[in-house]
């Protein structure tokens, strides 16, 4: 800090005596969020050339008024901005006050730690040994935003060699500035020193480019106590504390600052979550080797029995470049390490397996991750006594706190999901699905799964919310608690969807969704199934020119389930089988879709010949030449064969909001041929609905919000049978024969829930689009 | 062009070397061994840059390959026997290899020439280490002046100080190091000791009091604050807070059951019933 006071005086010399308005300013560096707490934001940019720095910033885009300057002129501004609200998401620019140079739209927002003791949810992203500016690491960071879609990570641990190789100004710019861009200007990074920063950095006079880069508290400035240096610091965030270790550049013995800073800062912290990092990780075999190298020794001879004492719950560090995750363990700091009685639980942490997650009693037992495969090399010296898992592939780490209720998972380079485990600290419901990231279409079943820790619990509830937990609406109330439950998915279209269960004798007692998952009806939707009814006509004759148009009346056709035909004995419905064979068989659907349709796509089961009609327009055809009743189909087809086909919809779309009749022929090969046959699947993507529920089936009750939700009227329409039975397709397509009664009076039914959705939204769609990876492996 | 070529091979040769006898170091750590392959190519093409030795050398010091380090030493110090960086690292290598007087007496020479502070604080530490005290103290005091350390740097000067009797010099090196590291706890706690040690009661309680003022859980605090007024004979007062600090100790226990907890929480009990 010392040292940048005299850059910046440096450069404001250089400022005064260069010629001004040489060049447009431009920003090169950030801008980045820094020592975020409840009420302040630090925000850091650097600019080409020296200047004053300003930043705007305010609740929405259009009422930006809040502004906080940085009065010395230099190209690092470092601008705090205080009085903030709680958990609140602010929109910025920076710049200087005459103009603004970045910032000032949607992508360019921070929000305000949550009150302190909240008790979530919040994520981490904690990434180690990256700074190569390599695809890998790229590749690791891309896996870790189309795994989380839009529930991104509220902090950024990084475990330092964040800026191969030597740490210098440039390689933190293509390592780190460059890389996270996207991340850092709406996530808040807390850093620690590698040594490879340490080339280039002192930590005795907190100078160099790491130190130039960070502005971290060392006076308690975000909780905890103060260190008295940037080297290492602790920070307080909803219910958990963070203590961020230098085991790399600061004396590491008992009786120095560090640790007598770190005893004093433990013993001063009520949160309910203690998580501990630093560079050198004191469990390895990765591509160090924790039992021969001094710093991972003495951090863990000198560091972890004041951490273990206090109860630090998770130790996280890098260096070693590998992902290797621990048992829960206690108590190991002899070297070389061996289990011996150390591993106080030796499942794997996993809610599937039979010894169910980690749990704490007495404060006894951490979890040990090291993360340094963010983007480097990896390789493996052997398998370590104390870890569960050892792979040597790039990834990251993601954790997800909720109450008392700790969730990890790696997540590899390519979106495998490699590891998962949970610790949980006392009783708790712990929701293993839907964990973020799936996708349904309205009607859907969703299936929710979870696990009951300690004390029995008789009847749960099980809510939704479809604005990332702002509002909840009870899905299903006072259930037996089986451990799974399903209701249907509503119709809404939204990527912002949570479950949760909860007690429903103890309502603090609730876990919910790691992430966000989406119900959205513009997903592709099987809207005609193989096996579906179809009216139909074999007479053998021919129905009348109109027959194919959606107008012609088909009151008197009778109908069948798929497939129909005859001669083959796999038919649902036999058609009669004449001698010699009819040329042709018609069949017309009706469906009613109620958006315009996107895409369609078809897969048609024929013998032999076929052409398809929507609305009296030709969109497919297979061995069929002539559409009169008399001609034969062109050529045999195999038996049953199957066509696919995605029409074209550019030119000239066939489907109409409503009613819409899709027409088949079916034509013989012959006069001798010995079977027909016929069967359709047609799949739709509609557009988006154009409006969004706000709080979903919660605006059936608008007033509900977080924790007290009991509206009876959530399960209406689609969602909601306790016996997991699905209910109506309302995905906003639907079909039907019209002879059908019942049908046609669910059709009512849903057009009227639908009109009553609608009139309730108000909100635009969110202005971020994803397209969430399916979890592999 | 002879002679080119020659420390070229020379170059080449040491380079082998080093490659082939820090191939332990090196596979302890893969980027220790791509760095040590960079300087090593970059030596190859550029003889006769003494930046390249000497960054080299410190690498492997770092490696603890002192012997080899040295040969990169001597080779800088053919081309720069004076550079200041060359010198610096032969302190270093002479620290490495268990040689203290030698390295004093090198880091004579260049604090004698540059006054810069890392190089007092260099001197300080080796001068400790020799139990040369009163020239530690002088060292780290300018130093220290200079605003150069880490509040490491700091405390270890205050204890040479008490051990030298001056508490009050200890004191007022901690209160500048209190300034210049945003009121560090490690220097609070020593500087309370020595306001303690000193009959500054008052002091050490504002000291406490500071420091308590935002830490969320006080037993430490409440207990330190309660033997301070203690030792003071304000007993009154050192009963309310024993009290006071057994209270926080319990509500912390439920709330952080941990072995930490269970200590303070004894620690508050047994002050509380050694009143009795
Ligand atoms: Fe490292």
């Amino acid at each position: 800090m010392k040292c940048r006071v005299l850059v910046q005086l440096l450069l404001a010399c250089a400022f005064v005596a260069a010629p001004r308005g040489a060049h447009a300013q431009t920003v090169v560096r950030g801008p980045y969020l820094q020592i975020g707490t409840p009420t302040s934001m630090t925000i850091v940019w650097r600019t080409d050339v020296a200047s004053e720095g300003r930043v705007r910033y305010g609740e929405s885009l259009a009422a930006m008024s809040g502004s906080a300057d940085d009065s010395a002129v230099a190209v690092q501004h470092e601008v705090r901005i205080t009085g903030l609200k709680p958990g609140t998401r602010y929109f910025y620019s920076v710049g200087t006050k005459s103009q603004a140079l970045a910032g000032g739209d949607a992508a360019h927002a921070f929000r305000t730690s949550p009150t302190l003791g909240t008790r979530g949810p919040y994520r981490l992203w904690i990434v180690g040994d990256s700074g190569t500016g390599g695809s890998q690491q790229a590749a690791v960071r891309d896996a870790m935003l189309a795994h989380v879609g839009q529930s991104r990570p509220d902090l950024f641990l990084h475990m330092g060699d964040m800026a191969y190789n030597d740490g210098k100004d440039a390689e933190f710019q293509v390592g780190f500035f460059n890389m996270y861009q996207s991340i850092l200007r709406d996530t808040v990074c807390w850093p620690t020193m590698g040594n490879h920063e340490g080339h280039s950095a002192s930590s005795s006079t907190q100078s160099g480019p790491y130190y130039d880069a960070y502005v971290l508290p060392k006076a308690a400035e975000a909780g905890g106590l103060a260190s008295g240096t940037e080297a290492y610091y602790s920070f307080d965030y909803a219910n958990a504390h963070f203590v961020v270790l230098d085991s790399h550049d600061s004396p590491r013995s008992p009786t120095g600052a560090m640790l007598t800073w770190l005893k004093s800062d433990l013993a001063a912290t009520s949160q309910p979550w203690v998580i501990a990092y630093w560079h050198h990780p004191p469990y390895t075999k990765g591509s160090h080797d924790s039992d021969t190298e001094g710093q991972l020794r003495d951090m863990r001879e000198n560091a972890l029995p004041i951490l273990e004492a206090a109860g630090v719950d998770l130790v996280l560090g890098g260096h070693s470049h590998i992902y290797e995750r621990s048992y829960l363990v206690q108590g190991a700091y002899a070297t070389p390490t061996v289990a011996g009685n150390h591993i106080i639980d030796n499942g794997s942490g996993a809610l599937d397996s039979s010894g169910g997650p980690y749990t704490k009693s007495g404060g006894a037992g951490a979890v040990y991750i090291v993360a340094g495969h963010g983007g480097t090399g990896v390789s493996r010296k052997g398998t370590h006594p104390l870890m569960f898992v050892t792979e040597a592939i790039n990834g990251s780490t993601l954790v997800d706190i909720e109450g008392n209720v700790l969730r990890g998972r790696n997540v590899r380079f390519d979106g495998t999901v490699s590891d998962r485990f949970t610790l949980v600290k006392g009783d708790a419901l712990v929701l293993s699905a839907p964990d973020g990231g799936e996708s349904y279409t309205p009607g859907d079943p969703i299936s929710v799964k979870w696990v009951t820790v300690g004390a029995a619990v008789a009847k749960v509830d099980v809510e939704l919310s479809t604005d990332d937990g702002k509002t909840w609406t009870t899905v299903l109330s006072g259930i037996t608690n089986s451990g799974s439950a399903t209701f249907n998915a509503p119709a809404v279209d939204t990527q912002q969807a949570r479950v949760r269960v909860r007690d429903s004798a103890q309502p603090s007692k609730v876990d919910g969704s790691d992430g966000a998952f989406t119900i959205t009806s513009s997903a592709p939707r099987d809207v005609i199934t193989f096996g579906d009814t179809w009216l139909y006509f074999d007479e053998g004759r021919d129905p009348g020119a109109s027959w194919m148009d959606s107008g012609f009346d088909d009151k008197s056709w009778p109908s069948g389930a798929g497939q129909l035909g005859y001669g083959d004995n796999d038919e649902a419905t036999k058609l009669f089988d004449a001698s010699p064979n009819r040329p042709s068989v018609y069949f017309r659907k009706h469906i009613t879709v109620d958006r315009a349709v996107a895409a369609a796509a078809l897969r048609v089961l024929h013998d032999d010949g076929v052409a398809i009609w929507i609305n009296g327009q030709r969109v497919f055809d297979r061995y069929i030449q002539g559409t009169d009743y008399a001609s034969f189909a062109t050529q045999t087809s195999n038996d049953n064969e199957i066509s696919s086909a995605t029409l074209d919809l550019t030119s000239q779309n066939p489907f109409v909001v409503g009613d819409n009749v899709i027409a088949v022929m079916v034509k013989q090969a012959s006069a001798t041929s010995s079977d027909l046959s016929f069967d359709l699947q047609l799949t739709l993507t509609l557009a988006p609905n154009t409006t969004q529920p706000d709080g979903g089936v919660a605006d059936a009750n608008p007033s509900v919000s977080d924790g007290s939700a009991t509206d009876a009227g959530a399960s209406d329409g689609a969602a909601a049978s306790s016996d997991g039975t699905p209910k109506a397709d309302d995905s906003g397509c639907s079909c039907s024969t019209p002879t059908t009664p019942s049908s046609a009076l669910w059709l009512a039914l849903l057009a009227v829930l639908a009109l009553a959705w609608r009139r309730r939204r108000n909100r635009g769609p969110r202005p971020e689009a994803r397209g969430p990876r399916p979890e592999r492996g | 062009m002879r002679c080119r070529l020659a420390s070229r091979l020379a170059a080449l040769g040491l380079a082998v070397l080093v490659w082939g006898a820090a191939g332990s170091a090196a596979r302890a750590d893969a980027g220790f061994a791509a760095r040590l392959r960079r300087l090593s190519e970059r030596i190859e093409r550029e003889p006769l840059r003494v930046d390249l030795f000497v960054a080299r050398a410190r690498l492997l010091l770092r490696a603890r390959q002192p012997q080899l380090a040295r040969h990169d030493i001597d080779r800088a110090a053919r081309f720069a026997a004076r550079s200041f960086a060359v010198r610096r690292v032969r302190v270093d290598l002479a620290l490495a290899l268990g040689r203290r007087r030698a390295a004093l007496r090198l880091l004579d020479a260049l604090v004698a020439e540059d006054g810069r502070a890392a190089l007092w604080l260099a001197r300080a530490r080796l001068r400790l280490r020799l139990a040369q005290l009163r020239g530690a103290a002088r060292d780290f005091e300018r130093a220290l002046e200079q605003g150069a350390g880490r509040p490491d740097d700091v405390l270890g000067y205050a204890r040479l100080l008490q051990r030298l009797g001056r508490r009050s010099a200890a004191a007022s090196a901690l209160r500048r190091g209190l300034a210049w590291y945003g009121g560090a706890v490690a220097l609070r706690l020593a500087l309370i000791e020595v306001e303690r040690a000193r009959g500054h009661t008052d002091c050490a309680l504002a000291l406490v009091d500071a420091v308590m003022a935002s830490a969320p859980v006080k037993t430490q605090w409440l207990l330190r604050r309660a033997e301070l007024l203690a030792s003071a004979g304000r007993l009154a007062e050192a009963r309310r807070d024993r009290a006071r600090a057994l209270a926080a100790a319990r509500a912390q226990l439920s709330r952080r059951p941990s072995a930490l907890s269970r200590k303070l929480y004894a620690r508050a009990l047994r002050a509380t019933r050694g009143e009795r």
